[in-house]
């Protein structure tokens, strides 16, 4: 693959590579640094790409590996616990949450990695589940299983903001 | 609105289509949602809106990127291979004061001064022990000369007698 090509297939991917790297690192900063460095390491294997089947599965997955790799620098993986995950919500970022949209998009960062990430891929980028099973290296099954939890999650997330917002009128 | 139930379901059971899943998306960014979907178009605009969230730009590839890779990796290689062998010089020359003394007749000598005095001393006499020990190799070159010398006075005396001999026969 020539210099061209690779710049066009990276260009059309970046805009996907860009929103995992920032729903991963949850800095856009980091994600634009997280860009640069994929897109050197996709180019040293350039070669490598044209025998590729899958390559935006492979850019995709390249990237998950890199973000994974600086996650765990980082914060010692502490950051792909659920526990952690689940109480990583502090008054501030509770009184800018004060949009519904924001308020679900809130509770979908705080969800573990791999339920995030599969959502994210899923929903936003609209992959097929063979796709993120291989960017993932989980079974499709295991994929479904992840993104039924994310799913149900946010949803009880949901009823149970209605819920409290409505106690909340009828005590008023 | 029963459709849109069952595709509710079917997406929360992580079951559903893309094509559902659209269609889903389809409902929830139009106008006519039913009461009790309310709630969750929130959530379906949400990927939309985070779907036209673009990538900063980005500095395209050269063909040379691998050149210039490979070239600063040599740069590099070099530049410590530069500086390991500034620092081993560095620290062979370096004199350290700890080492500035001599052992003669197992006795220290500590003064650097009296030290390299008697070291030179005692490199003065190693080269003339060694000067002395090549004298016989020198006279045997004088020899090997002179035989050479033999050799030729003698080859010169065979030519001589050659063309003796020679005239003799013509006479």
């Amino acid at each position: 693959m020539d210099a061209s090509m690779f710049n066009s297939l990276f260009t059309a991917l970046s805009g996907k590579l860009y929103r995992l790297a920032k729903s991963m690192l949850r800095h856009a900063e980091e994600a634009e640094d997280a860009l640069q460095e994929v897109q050197l390491k996709l180019w040293e294997k350039h070669d490598e790409l044209d025998t590729v089947e899958n390559p935006e599965g492979f850019a995709m997955r390249t990237m998950r590996n890199l973000c994974l790799d600086k996650i765990r620098k980082v914060h010692d993986t502490s950051e792909l616990n659920e526990e952690l995950i689940s109480k990583n919500k502090n008054p501030y970022e509770q009184t800018e949450l004060n949009d519904l949209t924001d308020r679900i998009k809130g509770l979908i960062d705080r969800l573990p990695e791999m339920q995030r990430s599969i959502m994210r891929m899923r929903d936003v980028e609209e992959m097929e589940i063979s796709e993120i099973a291989y960017i993932m290296n989980l079974t499709e099954n295991a994929v479904t299983v992840n993104l039924s939890r994310a799913r149900t999650k946010v949803k009880t997330q949901i009823l149970n903001e209605l819920q409290a917002t409505n106690n909340t009128i009828w005590n008023e | 609105m029963e459709r849109i139930d069952e595709l509710l379901k079917k997406y929360f059971e992580g079951t559903s289509t893309l094509a559902e899943e659209k269609e889903l998306k389809t409902y929830f960014n139009g106008e006519n949602i039913a009461e009790n979907h309310v709630i969750y178009k929130s959530l379906f605009c949400l990927f939309e809106s985070e779907r036209t969230e673009i990538s900063p730009s980005i500095t395209p590839i050269t063909e040379d990127e691998k050149a210039k890779k490979i070239n600063r990796k040599i740069i590099l290689l070099t530049l410590s291979g530069i500086a390991a062998c500034l620092l081993a010089i560095t620290v062979i020359r370096t004199p350290s004061l700890s080492e500035d003394y001599l052992i003669q007749h197992g006795k220290r000598i500590n003064n650097p001064e009296l030290a390299q005095q008697m070291a030179r001393k005692k490199l003065e006499k190693s080269l003339a022990v060694v000067t002395r020990r090549l004298e016989p190799m020198q006279t045997l070159g004088k020899v090997e000369t002179k035989m050479e010398k033999i050799e030729k006075i003698e080859k010169i005396n065979q030519i001589k007698q050659d063309i003796h001999n020679k005239l003799s026969k013509i006479k």
